[in-house]
């Protein structure tokens, strides 16, 4: 056979390949501004998180945290597929609603978070890779922004994906599928709305931490201590601040207040402390207290939701406004 | 056409360090060496011109126009600095294309221009490897590389040269040097060594503990001078004497008698005289000067 056309140049042989790499040429084509800029960092922090282009432990570590998020809705599908088509009535088993769903996820959500979030911002430090970026045409704030939205992606898909896939498998085992839309179409909201504040708090705390530090490790501790140390001062604070009242009220032969009556206003005086510091357990504030607000009377939480939000809302916000601050401008 | 950089009285003050004093100078299209010691300010000067760092007082320019918003000016710039800033766990491709997007190329075209200039630097086979693998000298070629895949019109090099063995050194500045004047693409570069910037220059600049002290065209520096120098083991004295009689110019350095320009005649008196006097020629060799020697001449 003999060589393709480009194969032999005046006799020449040439390596495979070779007749395409043309070296070094001229580019008259278009030059994107900062939106091309900003795409191009969000697009390259999309593809670290994958770990695409970035060896198998950064592949690995998305898949799996991608899996376990994803477990427990397949767990509960398949289990309500198996009940149903042994003409079980699902109705009566425990299976867990959507509310209950962040419950099994939160940590796995959080370790995500605390893992792969940094990935976005501290390896850029670690490695001196941002005076690169600091004489390209983007600003510093666009550069952070565009890795915060990135990660933001993923956690948006991670806390909707498993909830939409539960709300179809609802839908599809009813009797009257369109039915249950109409009786829950509450839920879909309730889902997106929790998923964007979830996915923004995780992504804050994230890349908040990651902007204070070139390590990685660091970062990672960082967050995972934020949520624990927090909480632990919300646990103890509440239990040194219910036992106070509790001596008090028994003192003064009053019934202490327990729990789930259904009536907030009645159960949570405004001057309840103990409920206040609470809100620092964030796990707790974050689902029981915005999932009440927005899958409505379900779950039970002792102060207005709005404390709940507002508590979450300060977090993020001042998580948000941390990177921002770093990312005021790039190098000194 | 305007100077593609130039500064205006820059002085740039840390805490307690004056990193320049009253800079002010003109780069021009076609390469620029900047010389000068550890901490001479070469680096300083190149992250005021990217507007990195802000300076303390003073003007400058990019492209003729004000340095004060650089986006602009940043999509026909391009930079490698003097520490490494690749991403170990990334390859040269996956980083280069990335870059090139970033400096606002769509998609398609920065892949493919990373594969062109990756293969220009001579990254070819390598690049689908991490970088933290790479050699030190594959490392300054990917550095270079991404300072050029979006084609921009004007590069600023600190110390490409870094960590390089002399044959390394020789690659990369010819390579450089050829990318430049091949493709018209301005360069600054910066270097400790003399001998980097006389090689591959056209312009230098000297800067020395924040300020400059010289600045002008490397072939000014050099085509004007030829020297024939003649060491002696003994009666150097008498060959000068004799030599100055017969109206040739000469200056004793050291065991060194040094000729300027000595035409085809002047050469022939010179090997008399040798033979009369009966002095003892040790070597005998022309002599380029180079910037080296007139830098290390005490300023005028
Ligand atoms: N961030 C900084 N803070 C304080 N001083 C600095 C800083 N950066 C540079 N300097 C000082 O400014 C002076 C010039 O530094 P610069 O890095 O520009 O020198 P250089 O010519 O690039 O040296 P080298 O050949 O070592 O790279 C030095 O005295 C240095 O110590
Ligand atoms: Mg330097």
């Amino acid at each position: 056979m003999n060589a393709p056309v480009s194969g032999q140049v005046n006799g020449l042989e040439q390596r495979e390949g070779e007749v395409f790499d043309l070296g070094y040429r001229h580019y008259d084509g278009p030059r994107g501004g900062r939106g091309k800029a900003f795409m191009a960092v969000y697009d390259d922090g999309i593809r670290s998180v994958l770990g695409l282009g970035r060896g198998v432990a950064a592949k690995m570590m998305c898949g799996i945290s991608g899996l376990l998020v994803l477990g427990p809705a397949i767990f509960i599908i398949s289990v309500a597929g198996f009940m149903s088509s042994f003409g079980g009535e699902t109705d009566q088993i425990p299976l867990p609603k959507h509310e209950d769903y962040y419950g099994l996820t939160f940590i796995i959500l959080l370790l995500f978070a605390a893992i792969v979030g940094p990935a976005l911002l501290s390896p850029d430090k670690r490695n001196s890779v941002l005076p690169l970026y600091a004489v390209r045409p983007l600003k510093s704030l666009d550069y952070a922004i565009a890795r915060w939205l990135a990660f933001f992606t993923f956690a948006m898909a991670f806390t909707i994906v498993p909830q939409a896939l539960l709300y179809l498998s609802f839908v599809l085992s009813d009797d009257s599928p369109w039915g249950y839309i109409k009786d829950n179409g509450r839920d879909l909201w309730a889902i997106f709305a929790i998923g964007l504040i979830l996915a923004a708090f995780m992504t804050s705390l994230a890349l908040a931490a990651a902007s204070l530090t070139s390590r990685r490790a660091f970062a990672s501790a960082g967050v995972i201590a934020f949520v624990f140390i927090t909480a632990a001062i919300g646990g103890f604070g509440g239990e040194i601040l219910t036992s106070d009242q509790d001596r008090q009220e028994h003192a003064a032969g009053a019934s202490s207040s327990t729990g789930n009556h259904g009536d907030e206003e009645v159960q949570a005086p405004d001057g309840d402390a103990a409920h206040y510091i609470h809100l620092l357990i964030l796990p707790d504030t974050m689902l029981a207290g915005v999932s009440s607000w927005t899958f409505g009377d379900r779950t039970h939480f002792p102060v207005s939701p709005w404390y709940n939000a507002m508590t979450i809302a300060a977090v993020i916000a001042g998580a948000f406004g941390t990177m921002v601050f770093r990312y005021r401008k790039f190098g000194g | 056409m305007p100077a593609l950089l130039s500064a205006r009285n820059i002085t740039k003050v840390y805490e307690d360090t004056v990193a320049l004093q009253d800079v002010t100078l003109d780069i021009e299209q076609g390469m620029t060496g900047l010389l000068g010691a550890n901490g001479a300010g070469k680096s300083t000067l190149m992250t005021l011109f990217l507007g990195i760092i802000q300076a303390t007082s003073g003007d400058f320019q990019v492209f003729g126009e004000d340095g004060g918003d650089p986006i602009q000016a940043h999509r026909l710039i391009g930079y490698s600095p003097e520490y490494e800033c690749l991403p170990p766990n990334v390859s040269a491709a996956e980083f280069t294309t990335h870059m090139a997007r970033v400096s606002g190329l769509p998609r398609t075209e920065a892949r493919s221009r990373a594969t062109d200039v990756l293969r220009h630097v001579g990254l070819d086979e390598e690049r689908y490897r991490p970088m933290g693998t790479y050699s030190t000298g594959m490392k300054q070629r990917a550095k270079l590389a991404q300072a050029i895949v979006h084609d921009p019109q004007l590069v600023l090099l600190d110390e490409p040269t870094a960590g390089l063995d002399p044959a390394g050194r020789q690659e990369m500045l010819e390579l450089i040097a050829q990318t430049s004047s091949e493709f018209g693409i301005s360069m600054l570069i910066s270097s400790h060594l003399m001998g980097d910037i006389e090689r591959t220059c056209e312009r230098i600049i000297v800067l020395e503990a924040g300020g400059v002290v010289e600045q002008g065209d490397v072939s000014g520096y050099t085509t004007d001078t030829e020297t024939l120098a003649l060491e002696f083991d003994e009666g150097i004295e008498a060959v000068a004497a004799s030599l100055t009689n017969k109206g040739i110019a000469v200056t004793i350095e050291g065991r060194a008698l040094l000729i300027e320009e000595a035409s085809q005649d002047d050469l022939d008196v010179i090997r008399d005289v040798i033979v009369e006097t009966g002095a003892l020629l040790h070597r005998l060799a022309p002599r380029t000067q180079t910037l080296s020697d007139i830098f290390r001449r005490p300023a005028p």
